[in-house]
């Protein structure tokens, strides 16, 4: 469930996601949203702090009074560190700083509910790619293949994102965070996509990462 | 200068001025009193003189000493009278010197005879007098300045403490941390209408500052979330498959163009948060560690550039300083260094009791050097750069009264901050 008083956002979430196969609900305000965690169970809730009726805050609380297994995703426009420590206290999982890119939220969610769900014995399967997020593996064809740490997030962020296009700006801001706004990181992107693709072409004839000119890249699983 | 001592300056001026002049005024009279009386003596002398010649018709011997001389003859060349009254200086051999002395020459008529009568007083004893009362006046002077000087030192101390209790409150304020000052009342009508005043003027400030602080946060939340919407939306459009490389090309112009107006508008609350101190929060935070930490965060980009970076830590380097900000100031010097690099070259970290060195090699800067700081003014050849990490580090320096300075030498550029209060 999207909590976000902002429609015109909420919408474009739930539209982004639902291309993903989510299915999404979405509440914009706290009353809404308080009535909702109460009726149903959700796999994952994201939740904006600033609401019109209330704290998002609160709802965490809520969740949380409810012994619900819920993930919850912040996102708040505030980027002060206090409110991310705060919210993370209260029990969410995550927190994202307004504007966010779609496909770093689509990769959150999908890290939090892959942790929800398999409980341990985990795995993500991908045509001839296998991953272990737990020890960080990563096979094809059931051959071990060695990545470099970004190397391997990369194409963790590239599987939750799957078929998608992915501007080269999320890509930069998910391995490196916020405060690297380098142009150089730009071409590291490039370094680290030129070295993931061969390795993964030694062990297999297909070739899943496209590039699009200018934008970014695409994991097509097709 | 102290207001103390100001007052104790003005003082001894003005009491200085009055006693020179009073001392001179006071010396002449002195003197013009003693001449009278001496004189009045003097004919008095004579008077006894003429009395004791009266009665006798030789000149009878009149008791004379070096200090008291009589000198009575006869004189016939001058018949007529008169008296005149006049200094000289007699030689003293004993003494083997010029005394002065008070003479009265007088030639009267007394029946037939004609008397020449010269009397004269020294006036050493005179001179002594007027020596030891000038003497004991400047002592009275100096004893009565210092207990005036001792007495206003306490009475101006008494009076001004209410004074200093406000100039310390206002030197220990921190607006982030109280609304206004909350000065006393004191029993002196000024002191009590200054801190009134005072009282006032931090009420407003804090309103003020508090209001600045709201519109920072709105500003800051209100531009992010239709930046957002911004965002996401183009999100969405690249997703369709339909579009054509030039509509691409504009969809990713308007995207970068977001990244840095999101970016921008992050940065500048940021400088707008560090100064409005809200981050006032202070720790000990080990230099030393933290550059450590975020260089193997940056390690990636620097080998990437092929940038060798030499660390020289002469000591461990405790700051007292909010850990958030001490981060975002490392972070900006680094990265700067990193950024403004030239491949392959070198960053050069050294710690030097309480100041850090951060040199890198790089081209010359194309921009004035003091402008370096300010916000917005960045190299010309990296479009991209917003300009504004450096304005950040100098915002944090400076609301943590620390001092940065930039420096070129030999094809090293060098960032040099000092840790200790200026």
């Amino acid at each position: 469930m999207i909590v976000e008083d902002e429609k015109v956002l909420s919408e474009s979430i739930s539209d982004f996601l639902e291309k993903g196969g989510f299915v999404c609900e979405t509440a914009q305000t706290y009353d809404a949203a308080q009535e909702k965690i109460n009726l149903y169970h959700y796999d994952c809730l994201i939740v904006d702090l600033t609401l019109p009726d209330g704290n998002g805050l609160n709802i965490i609380k809520e969740l949380k009074k409810l012994g619900s297994q819920t993930g919850i995703i912040i996102v708040s426009a505030r980027s002060a560190l206090d409110d991310k420590i705060i919210g993370l206290e209260t029990g969410a999982d995550d927190y994202l700083t307004k504007p966010f890119h779609l496909s770093e939220l689509n990769a959150r969610i999908k890290s939090i509910i892959r942790r929800k769900s398999f409980e341990g014995k985990n795995e993500i399967l991908l045509n001839e790619i296998k991953i272990l997020p737990d020890s960080a593996e990563v096979f094809v064809n059931e051959e071990l293949i060695i990545l470099t740490r970004k190397e391997y997030e990369l194409l963790l962020f590239f599987i939750s994102n799957k078929n998608r296009i992915i501007t080269k700006e999320s890509i930069a801001e998910h391995l490196w965070g916020d405060e690297m706004d380098m142009a150089d990181s730009f071409d590291f992107i490039y370094t680290h996509i030129k070295n993931l693709r061969k390795k993964i072409l030694e062990k297999t004839n297909n070739d899943y990462i496209r590039t699009i000119y200018g934008m970014g890249y695409k994991f097509a699983t097709l | 200068m102290k207001l103390l001592v100001k007052n104790i300056y003005l003082l001894l001026l003005v009491s200085l001025g009055t006693f020179t002049m009073g001392g001179i005024i006071f010396y002449y009279n002195l003197k013009t009193q003693i001449y009278q009386e001496v004189d009045q003596s003097l004919k008095l002398e004579k008077d006894r003189i003429i009395q004791k010649l009266m009665v006798s018709d030789t000149i009878p011997e009149f008791y004379t000493s070096f200090e008291n001389q009589i000198k009575v003859e006869n004189n016939d060349e001058v018949d007529y009278p008169f008296q005149k009254i006049s200094d000289t200086l007699i030689f003293d051999s004993i003494e083997n010197h010029f005394i002065p002395f008070r003479t009265l020459e007088s030639i009267i008529h007394l029946y037939t005879k004609t008397y020449k009568i010269d009397v004269s007083k020294s006036l050493i004893n005179k001179g002594d007098l007027i020596r030891d009362i000038l003497i004991l006046m400047l002592f009275l002077f100096f004893s009565l300045l210092a207990i005036m000087m001792l007495v206003n030192f306490f009475i101006s101390r008494k009076l001004l403490t209410p004074f200093y209790t406000t100039l310390g409150i206002l030197k220990n304020y921190q607006i982030a941390r109280s609304p206004g000052l909350k000065l006393p009342k004191t029993k002196t009508k000024e002191f009590t209408l200054l801190n009134e005043v005072l009282n006032i003027m931090s009420e407003k400030i804090y309103t003020d500052f508090i209001s600045l602080k709201e519109f920072t946060e709105n500003a800051s939340h209100e531009m992010q979330t239709p930046l957002s919407i911004i965002r996401a939306k183009l999100e969405l459009i690249i997703q369709d498959e339909t579009l054509s490389g030039e509509q691409l090309a504009l969809i990713q112009s308007i995207y970068d163009s977001t990244n840095r107006l999101s970016k921008m508008s992050r940065a500048l609350v940021l400088i707008t948060r560090i100064e409005s101190l809200q981050f006032n929060e202070t720790k000990k935070v080990s230099i030393n560690f933290l550059l450590d930490k975020l260089l193997e965060n940056f390690a990636e980009l620097i080998s990437e550039k092929g940038i060798s970076v030499t660390k020289e830590y002469q000591n461990e380097l405790d700051v007292d300083i909010n850990p958030t900000l001490a981060d975002i100031l490392l972070t900006n010097l680094l990265s700067n260094s990193i950024k403004h690099n030239l491949n392959n070259g070198e960053i050069i970290i050294k710690i030097r009791k309480s100041e850090l060195y951060i040199s890198n090699t790089g081209k010359e800067l194309c921009i004035n050097p003091d402008e370096l700081f300010q916000r917005f003014s960045k190299d010309k050849s990296k479009p991209d750069s917003l300009g504004l990490g450096l304005a950040i580090v100098k915002k944090i320096v400076d609301t943590n009264n620390l001092f940065i300075e930039y420096s070129y030498a030999d094809r090293y550029h060098t960032l040099q901050v000092f840790f200790y209060k200026k």
